[in-house]
């Protein structure tokens, strides 16, 4: 009988048969288990909502390279729990990965990502991942655990040189994927994307200095508004040569605040 | 729980948000991203009582959502010459708390022709935010000087609580630095030390909490008068940071 008991069905307002021991016995006491998908029953395990979260990365291509950067914060809802977190992961020595929003999920997709760059170099056919190819995966990748509704709650930046030429794309939770000069994700896109793209439009190819430069303007913008940005972060530049790291402080300015007293 | 907004251990962020749903169908036609956030002095404010006054201090950040709306708000809102209040919580209740009280204790001052007592202001908050209870989210802090017993700190709490304490935070923020309170708070501390007490606590919070942020302001509040001191971001003091 366990089987048709439901401790979450009221029992006082339902006819109870049960108890009348097979005078009018009615099976509409059996509890029917509802039709539901395996998508249904996996409802609980799946990622709900971002746990630990790193927030925006900007990323744009120059003339010889890509520039990537992203603060080295773990958040944990509004508390700034894990501070020394890097989000930019090297793949080879031509292409990495740049990673915001929920971090497990990042976690996962970096393991992925080397186990299948361990599998190329086993398999020693000479064969190198190059930013394209990574690109591509990643978009089946999201967008598979997107149709399975469980998604990986990550946006995905792949930037590197393809063919000596710069390769800068994003892929996000929802699988959606595209390519461009200029790609920022999380809240910059609102607070830093459209004036940078006017700069980089106007201007003809910048030069890795300009680029530095100009990258750091960006998270100096993005550490004034952003609730959930830190002052350390990480500038990775990839070139046909090398990929180069590099730790930066952000300098802010806060001169005005004097002058601001008495307002609201 | 959606994904601009995860959990938060803080009461009045939490009633903030559930109170601003101004239309139930802004959930279904509007994207995450673009739907208002309430604006809240998500902050951190600290007040210490010493021997002959009282030292305030708050931070520099009004927040909606994760957006930065103001790096330097000014959270030590004059309610007379010698007391001050701290806002925390709905940036617009706060100052429309303020703005009545103002006006209140300016009228109570000419009434009795001398400055109003430090808890008669803090009544005055509290008689507001107790009133209308289910509607504001504002915690407050009245701080300041007065003849009859000195330098007071009154916390006015969400629910329209008043008590006085020698020592009180409030704030988003200050869930982080109740420990560095109960760890280095001793009573009877000079004003340098006090000083120096709210400067790092403020500090501390603003490494932590992503609704606090920017600058630090600072007043000295006694019988001589208001001495504001602003602590720019780059000249907070060092704090373990790995």
């Amino acid at each position: 009988m366990l089987n048709e008991f439901n401790p979450c069905r009221p029992c006082w307002d339902t006819i109870n048969d049960k108890d009348d021991f097979n005078i009018n016995h009615s099976y509409k006491n059996y509890t029917i288990s509802p039709l539901e998908t395996k998508v249904e029953r996996n409802i609980r395990t799946r990622t709900v909502t971002p746990v630990v979260t790193g927030s925006s990365v900007a990323a744009f291509t120059f003339n010889g390279g890509v520039i990537l950067a992203a603060d080295v914060l773990g958040s944990y809802g509004s508390l700034a729990k894990y501070r020394n977190i890097s989000r930019i992961h090297q793949v080879n020595d031509r292409t990495v990965l740049g990673l915001g929003g929920d971090l497990s999920d990042a976690d996962y997709i970096k393991e992925a990502i080397d186990t299948k760059v361990e599998q190329d170099i086993i398999e020693e056919d000479g064969s190198k991942m190059t930013p394209l190819a990574l690109y591509a995966w990643s978009t089946r990748l999201m967008y598979y655990r997107r149709t399975q509704l469980n998604p990986l709650l990550t946006n995905v930046i792949v930037a590197g040189m393809e063919n000596n030429e710069p390769f800068l794309g994003r892929v996000n939770d929802k699988g959606s994927a595209y390519k461009e000069f200029l790609i920022i994700t999380g809240i910059g896109t609102h607070l830093a994307q459209g004036w940078i793209r006017t700069i980089l439009e106007t201007s003809s190819q910048i030069n890795k200095q300009q680029a530095e430069q100009l990258m750091d303007r960006i998270i100096k913008q993005l550490y004034y508004r952003d609730c959930r940005a830190f002052a350390r972060y990480q500038v990775c530049i990839v070139t046909n040569d090398n990929v180069e790291f590099k730790v930066k402080e952000v300098q802010p300015d806060w001169s005005l605040a004097s002058s601001l007293r008495n307002t609201e | 729980m959606d994904i601009l907004n995860p959990m938060t251990y803080d009461a009045e962020e939490d009633r903030l948000r559930e109170r601003t749903k101004y239309s139930q169908m802004d959930k279904h036609l509007i994207p995450m991203e673009f739907q208002q956030q309430p604006v809240s002095t998500g902050t951190t404010i600290v007040a210490v009582e010493y021997d002959g006054g009282v030292i305030i201090g708050a931070d520099t950040r009004t927040s909606s959502g994760t957006f930065v709306m103001n790096r330097f708000t000014d959270k030590l809102t004059p309610l007379t010459d010698r007391i001050f209040c701290l806002r925390s919580g709905s940036a617009a209740d706060t100052q429309a708390i303020a703005q009545v009280v103002q006006y209140q204790l300016d009228f109570l001052s000419a009434e009795m022709n001398e400055p109003p007592l430090v808890r008669i202001a803090a009544n005055c908050v509290r008689r507001l935010i107790y009133q209308y209870r289910d509607d504001f989210v504002a915690g407050m802090i009245v701080a300041g000087w007065d003849k009859k017993l000195g330098g007071q700190v009154y916390s006015c709490p969400l629910g329209g609580l008043l008590v006085r304490q020698p020592v009180t935070l409030g704030g988003s923020g200050s869930t982080y630095i109740w420990g560095y309170l109960d760890n280095n708070y001793r009573p009877n501390m000079t004003k340098q030390e006090c000083f120096d007490f709210v400067l790092k606590g403020i500090t501390l919070a603003i490494t932590r909490d992503g609704s606090s942020g920017g600058c630090a302001r600072l007043a000295i509040i006694n019988k001589d008068g208001v001495e504001r001191v602003d602590v720019l971001g780059n000249d907070l003091p060092k704090v373990f940071d790995l």
